[in-house]
C-alpha cells in the first residue's frame, strides 16, 4: 500500500512541492465486485479521468477497516474514498451495511479530528457506472486541489 | 489473595512509585499518591514485569540455595584476595550498599568516574534539585533527551513552561518542548544566567570532560545545576560513599585487562553491554548477586539470587535526594552479603546509619531531607570538540541500561541526510563502522544532519558516539 | 425485597458504623456476602492514609470490615482489577467503576452473574497529589494533619486532628484548578442505578445523618445482597421518609445539571484548528501505553490493533496508536478520567477522547456502561 501513496523520499521530494500543477493523491478503496468494476469501466470507456487516483482493490467494502483509511492519510494521501456496491447489492449480503456502520464512526472521528469532509468520502458505485466513478474522482480532485495538500502528509512525501 | 507491593521503579533514579501485584503473573498498578510521579510511569515502568525475570542461585551451572551460593562466593573471594573488584551501579537499597561497602573496602567500583572530577563537585554530582524547584525555574537548559532518557521529567518541564519558563535544549535533535534548540557542537552559543537551571546526567559512560564543562558553564553564570542518574539508588549510593574511594567502569575494564582483577563480584549490576566480551572472558570468577535474571546471570560462575527489588525492605534515594521506603519485607540480599563477609548485617542498625547519614528521624517520602549544597571551586575543563562528521549517537535510556529490548530497532536521521543519500522510504540505511556493517530502518526526525540517533545498541558501537559511514 | 425498593440502613457493628462513610452499610454488606459464601472474594481499599489506599482482592472478612470509610482522594479503578480473573466477587464501585465493569462484561472479561456490584453515589473524586497541594496552597494546612473530609452544601470540608474544620467552596477550588478531577466535574452518573444496588448519604435525614446509608435496590442480585446482610445480622434497615427520597432526587438533579454545565465549559466547540490542537496535545506522548492499560472499557491484552499497527519508527504526523484509540473509544469511552490520571506527560486524554465520544454517543444515542446494549459498532446494521 505504501507504494501507491508515496514514491519515497528520493529525487522527487528534493524539489519543493509546487502548488500550481500539483496533483493530489487520492486513495480509493474499491470492492472487487462493484466499484472496482466501475473504476475499470471508467478506464475502458472514454471518460476523462485525472491521474490522481490510487485504487486499492478489496474483496468487499466491508473489509475496509478505518485503520486502512488512517494509514492512507498518515502515509500522505490527500483524500481517501471508500466505495462499494449499492446497498442491497453487496456480494456478501450485508458487507456494505457494515461499511456504513464503520463509516459513520470514521466520518465522525475524522471530522472531529479536523480532517476536512472533502478528504474522506463514501460512494456506492456499481460495475457499470464507469462514468459515475470518473466524475466522482474528478470532483474530488477538484475539491482537493482547492484545499491543498493534506496536513497529515509526512515531511518529505509529496 | 494476591500480594501487592508498594514499590519504586528501578528503571532510573527518578524515584517513581508504583504497586506491583503478584497475580499468577506480575502486574503493574498505578500508585497515584506517589510524590515523584503522581503514579505515572514511563514505557519502562509499564514494562517492569519483564525486568523481574526470575533467577535462581547457581554454582557453576548447578542450582543451589542462596546460602550455599553465598558460601561458595565467599570461598572464591578469599581465594583471590587482592585481585577482586566489587561492582555496584546503584540498583540496591541504601542498607545493602552500606553492607556492600564494608565487604568491598578499597575495591568498590560504582562505575562513575568521581576520581577524575574535583572533590568539591561531589555533592553537586550526587544530590540533585527537587522537581518542585525545577518546575519553578525561569530558564531551564537541558543536556538530556527528557522523552527518551528520563521521561517523568517531561511533565515537570511542561509545568515549568506553563508557568513561564523558557526551555533551551542542547541536543542533536529538536525537542518538542524546547523554545530554543542548540546543537551540542554549538554549546558556546548557550546563554546562561543566574536564573538558569541546568539539567544533565551523570553515569558510568559520562564523558568527564563534558561533565566538567557543564559544571564550569553553570558556575560561571551562577546557574543551578542538577544531575539525573540512571540507577534506582544512584543518589543514595553516592551520598553514602562520599568518603569511600570509588572506581570507574573504565578503570575496571583496564584492571581486568591488565590482569590485576581476576574475580568480579557484581551486585544488582549487569555490565555485559558495557564491558567488552573479551575482557569479561579474562575473569577467573564472575560472581553475581541479583534479584532478576539478565545476560550476566547466564555468564556467571556463581549466582546468588536474592529477592527482586519490589520484595525488598530498604531505602532508596532519588535524584532529588528524596528518601523513599520500599514496601517489601525481604532482606535476603543482606543475608547473603553477611555470609560472604563472615558477619551478620542487621537491617535495623544499617537503617539507622542511613537515617543518620541523611540527618532524618524517619524516612518520609513527602519531606526531602536537607542537604548541604556547597559551591564548588574553579574547574579546568578541556572538552574535546564533539566530532560529528557522521556519528551514531547512542541515547542511553532505561531499556538500554537494563539490556531489555524495546520497539526501537531503527535510527533517527535528518530529512536532508535522507535526501542526500537518496534513501527510499520504508527501506534501510547501511551503517559502517570499523569494518562492521549493519542495515537499519530509519525514521526521519529533526535531527542534526549527519547524526544518527539510536535508543538501542546494534553491536557496532564504540562508546556513546561512534564515527560511522552511511549509505543507501 | 425487590428491585426499585429504597431503604435507609446501617451496620450493626458499632465500630464499622462509626468508621463508615455513612453508617458502614456497604462494608457490612460486603463482609456478610463473604461470610455467608455468596462470593469468594471482595475488593476493598486498604487505607494507608487519607490520600492513599491500595486496592486488594481479599477473602478475609476482617480485612473487609477494616475497609469502612470513603476516600475521596483515591480515584480507584476496579473494573480492570477484576477483569479476566474469573472471580465470584462483590465490590464497591463508583459510577465509573460500575460502567467499566459493565463494559468488561460485554467483552466477556467479567461475568456479571458472579459479580455483585455495590454502587456508591459519587459527587467526584480527587487526585491525591493535587489534593495535597491544594491543602497546602488553599487551606494552608499540612496534609498529615488531616483527619477526615466531607462535602456539604457545595463546600469541601477538611477536619484536622485538632478538631477544627476548614471549608472552601468547591467552585472556588475548581476555579483555581484544584478540587475534583476534571472528568468528575462533568460526570453525569451521580447515583449508580446501573449497579446491583446504589448506596450513598443523599436522602438520609434527621438524626441519622452521617450514621446511615440510603440504598436503592436496582436488581435481584442487589436484593439478595442486602437481604443476606440483614439475615446475617450485619445490617439493619428501615424505610426512608418521603422527605429523604425527595431530597435525594433533588440533589441528583442539581448535580446532573452542574455536570452538564461543566461539560459545556470544557467542551467548547472548535471550528478551526482541531487537527493542530490534537497534534499539539499528543506531541509529547512517549508511547508508554498506560492510557490503554488503565482504560476500564478496553479488554484487549498486550496485542491489540492500536499497538500492533503502531511502529515507533514511523514518522507520522499523528500516531496510529492514538488514531485507533480515538476511534475505538468513540463509542466506548465512559469518561472515567483514568487515562488522564496516568499519562506520564500530562496529556488531558479524557478531554481528547470525550471530544469524539460526545458526538458519536449522542448521535447514536448510546451510553456505554449503563446497560447491556452492545456498542453499535459491533452490530451488523445500524439502528438509531
Ligand atoms: C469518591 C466518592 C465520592 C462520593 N460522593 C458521594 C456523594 O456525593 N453523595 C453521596 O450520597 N454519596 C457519596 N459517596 C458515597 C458515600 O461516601 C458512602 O460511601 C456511601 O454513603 C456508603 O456509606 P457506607 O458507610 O455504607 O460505606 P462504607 O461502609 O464506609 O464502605 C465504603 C466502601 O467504599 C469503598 N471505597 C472507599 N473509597 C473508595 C473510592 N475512592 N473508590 C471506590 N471505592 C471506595 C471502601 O473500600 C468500602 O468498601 C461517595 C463515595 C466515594 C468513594
Ligand atoms: S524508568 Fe525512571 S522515569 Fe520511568 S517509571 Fe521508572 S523511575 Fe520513572
Ligand atoms: S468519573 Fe464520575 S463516578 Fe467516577 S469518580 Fe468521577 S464523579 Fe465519581
Ligand atoms: S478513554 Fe480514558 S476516560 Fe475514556 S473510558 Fe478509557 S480511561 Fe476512561
Ligand atoms: S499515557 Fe500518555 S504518554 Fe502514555 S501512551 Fe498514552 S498518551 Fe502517550
Ligand atoms: S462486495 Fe461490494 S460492498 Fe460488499
Amino acid at each position: 500500500m505504501n507504494d501507491s501513496i508515496s514514491d519515497g523520499i528520493s529525487a522527487e521530494a528534493a524539489a519543493a512541492p509546487k502548488t500550481d500543477g500539483w496533483e493530489p493523491k487520492i486513495v480509493a478503496f474499491c470492492c472487487n465486485w462493484c466499484s472496482y468494476g466501475g473504476a475499470d469501466s471508467a478506464g475502458m470507456g472514454r471518460f476523462q479521468q485525472p491521474a490522481s487516483a490510487r485504487i486499492i482493490r478489496v474483496m468487499c467494502s466491508g473489509r475496509i477497516d478505518p485503520l486502512h483509511v488512517f494509514n492512507a492519510f498518515l502515509e500522505g494521501a490527500d483524500a481517501v474514498l471508500v466505495t462499494g456496491c449499492h446497498i442491497g447489492d453487496c456480494h456478501y449480503v450485508n458487507g456494505n451495511d457494515k461499511t456504513k456502520i464503520k463509516y459513520k464512526y470514521l466520518e465522525n472521528v475524522a471530522h472531529e479530528l479536523g480532517i476536512e469532509k472533502e478528504r474522506l468520502q463514501l460512494n456506492w458505485i456499481s460495475a457499470s457506472e464507469g462514468e459515475k466513478f470518473a466524475n466522482f474522482i474528478r470532483d474530488v480532485t477538484e475539491q482537493i486541489k482547492k484545499l491543498g495538500p493534506s496536513p497529515l502528509k509526512p515531511a518529505g512525501v509529496v | 489473595m494476591a500480594n501487592v507491593y508498594s514499590t519504586i521503579c528501578p528503571g532510573c533514579n527518578f524515584g517513581c512509585g508504583l504497586y506491583v501485584r503478584e497475580n499468577g503473573k506480575l502486574e503493574v498498578d498505578f500508585r497515584k499518591s506517589s510524590p515523584a510521579n503522581a503514579g505515572k510511569l514511563c514505557r519502562f515502568g509499564m514494562n517492569l514485569p519483564r525486568l523481574y525475570a526470575p533467577v535462581k542461585s547457581m554454582v557453576d551451572g548447578k542450582e543451589t540455595t542462596l546460602q550455599e551460593a553465598a558460601k561458595e562466593a565467599a570461598k572464591r573471594l578469599s581465594g583471590s584476595k587482592g585481585s577482586v573488584a566489587f561492582l555496584s551501579f546503584g540498583n540496591i537499597t541504601c542498607e545493602e550498599h552500606l553492607a556492600f561497602q564494608k565487604l568491598a573496602e578499597s575495591s568498590l567500583y560504582s562505575g562513575v568516574d568521581f576520581e577524575a572530577l574535583p572533590k568539591d563537585t561531589y555533592q553537586t554530582l550526587s544530590v540533585g534539585i527537587p522537581y518542585d524547584e525545577i518546575e519553578a525555574a525561569k530558564h531551564i537548559v537541558l543536556f538530556i533527551d527528557p522523552y527518551e532518557q528520563y521521561p517523568l521529567i517531561v511533565r515537570r518541564l511542561l509545568s515549568a513552561k506553563k508557568k513561564g519558563a523558557k526551555i533551551t535544549s542542547v541536543w542533536w535533535k529538536d525537542m518538542p518542548l524546547a523554545d530554543e534548540n542548540i546543537r551540542p557542537a554549538d554549546v558556546s552559543k548557550l546563554q546562561l544566567t543566574k536564573d538558569s537551571l541546568v539539567i544533565t546526567d551523570f553515569h558510568p559512560l559520562s564523558d568527564v570532560e563534558q561533565i566538567k564543562n557543564v559544571l564550569l558553564l553553570a558556575k560561571n553564570a551562577g546557574a543551578r545545576i542538577t544531575f539525573l542518574k540512571p540507577f534506582a539508588n544512584s543518589t543514595g549510593v553516592y551520598i553514602l560513599s562520599k568518603d569511600a574511594k570509588q572506581k570507574s567502569l573504565a578503570t575496571l575494564v583496564e584492571d581486568i585487562n591488565k590482569g590485576a582483577i581476576k574475580t568480579l563480584f557484581c551486585l544488582e549490576s549487569d555490565p555485559v553491554d558495557l564491558i567488552p566480551a573479551e575482557t569479561l572472558g579474562k575473569l577467573t570468577n564472575l560472581i553475581v548477586q541479583t534479584g532478576s535474571a539478565s545476560a550476566i546471570t547466564a555468564k556467571a560462575h556463581v549466582v546468588i539470587a536474592h529477592e527482586p527489588l519490589y520484595k525488598k525492605r530498604g531505602t532508596l534515594i532519588n535524584s532529588e535526594g528524596r528518601a523513599q521506603a520500599l514496601g517489601g519485607a525481604g532482606t535476603s540480599g543482606l543475608e547473603a552479603l553477611g555470609v560472604i563477609a563472615g558477619t551478620k548485617f542487621e537491617f535495623d542498625s544499617l537503617h539507622e546509619s542511613v537515617r543518620k547519614a541523611l540527618g532524618i528521624a524517619a524516612v518520609d517520602e513527602f519531606t526531602i531531607p536537607k542537604y548541604d549544597r556547597p559551591p564548588y571551586g574553579a574547574i579546568q575543563a578541556a572538552p574535546k570538540p564533539i566530532d560529528t562528521k557522521t556519528a551514531l549517537v547512542s541515547i542511553y535510556n532505561p531499556f538500554l541500561w537494563f539490556g531489555l529490548a524495546d520497539d526501537n530497532d531503527f535510527v533517527e536521521l535528518n530529512l536532508n541526510t535522507a535526501r542526500a543519500l537518496k534513501l527510499i522510504k520504508g527501506a534501510t540505511l547501511k551503517i559502517k563502522s570499523n569494518g562492521s556493517a549493519i542495515e537499519k530502518r530509519f525514521k526521519v526526525a529533526p535531527v542534526q544532519e549527519n547524526v544518527l540517533l539510536a535508543g538501542r545498541k546494534f553491536g557496532i558501537e564504540k562508546g556513546m558516539l561512534t564515527p560511522v559511514e552511511i549509505s543507501r | 425485597m425487590q428491585k426499585g425498593e429504597m431503604y435507609v440502613g446501617w451496620s450493626t457493628k458499632e465500630d464499622v458504623r462509626k468508621r463508615g462513610g455513612s453508617g458502614g452499610l456497604v462494608t457490612s454488606m460486603l463482609a456478610a456476602a463473604l461470610e455467608k459464601k455468596m462470593v469468594d472474594a471482595v475488593v476493598v481499599l486498604k487505607k494507608i492514609n487519607e490520600f492513599e489506599a491500595v486496592p486488594v482482592i481479599t477473602s478475609d472478612v476482617n480485612e473487609v470490615l477494616n475497609s469502612a470509610g470513603s476516600l475521596h482522594s483515591v480515584p480507584s479503578n476496579f473494573a480492570k482489577l477484576i477483569a479476566n480473573k474469573n472471580l465470584k466477587v462483590a465490590l464497591p464501585a463508583k459510577g465509573c467503576d460500575v460502567r467499566g465493569i459493565i463494559e468488561q462484561s460485554k467483552r466477556n472479561a467479567i461475568n456479571l452473574d458472579n459479580t455483585f456490584v455495590v454502587g456508591l453515589n459519587c459527587g467526584g473524586s480527587m487526585h491525591p497529589v493535587v489534593t495535597r497541594e491544594m491543602l497546602e496552597v488553599m487551606y494552608k494546612i499540612k496534609p498529615e494533619d488531616v483527619h477526615g473530609e466531607e462535602i456539604e452544601k457545595g463546600k469541601l470540608i477538611f477536619e484536622t486532628k485538632d478538631g477544627k474544620e476548614h471549608a472552601i467552596t468547591i467552585d472556588e477550588l475548581e476555579e483555581k484548578g484544584y478540587g475534583r478531577r476534571e472528568s468528575c466535574r462533568y460526570c453525569t452518573i451521580k447515583i449508580p442505578n446501573n449497579a446491583d444496588i446504589a448506596c450513598g448519604n443523599w436522602g438520609v435525614t434527621g438524626d441519622l445523618v452521617g450514621k446511615a446509608t440510603f440504598v436503592e435496590i436496582n436488581s435481584e442480585k442487589g436484593a439478595r445482597l442486602l437481604q443476606n446482610a440483614i439475615d446475617a445480622g450485619y445490617v439493619q434497615v428501615q424505610k426512608p421518609d418521603e422527605k429523604g427520597v425527595a431530597i435525594r432526587a433533588k440533589i441528583k438533579g442539581t448535580m446532573e445539571g452542574l455536570g452538564k454545565k461543566w461539560k459545556d465549559k470544557v467542551f467548547v466547540p472548535m471550528d478551526n484548528g482541531r487537527l493542530e490542537y490534537f497534534r499539539k496535545e499528543l506531541e509529547h506522548c512517549i508511547d508508554c501505553g498506560a492510557c490503554k492499560a488503565v482504560c476500564p472499557t478496553c479488554s484487549c491484552g498486550d496485542i491489540s490493533k492500536c499497538t500492533e499497527f503502531h511502529y515507533r519508527g514511523d514518522a507520522y504526523k499523528m500516531s496510529m496508536y492514538h488514531l485507533v484509540r480515538f476511534l475505538h473509544l468513540a463509542d466506548s469511552c465512559i469518561g472515567c478520567g483514568q487515562c488522564s490520571d496516568v499519562c506520564p506527560v500530562d496529556i488531558p486524554l479524557t478531554r481528547l477522547y470525550r471530544r469524539f465520544a460526545n458526538t458519536v454517543q449522542e448521535q447514536l444515542k448510546y451510553e456505554p456502561g449503563m446497560d447491556q446494549r452492545k456498542p453499535p459498532y459491533f452490530e451488523a446494521k445500524l439502528e438509531v
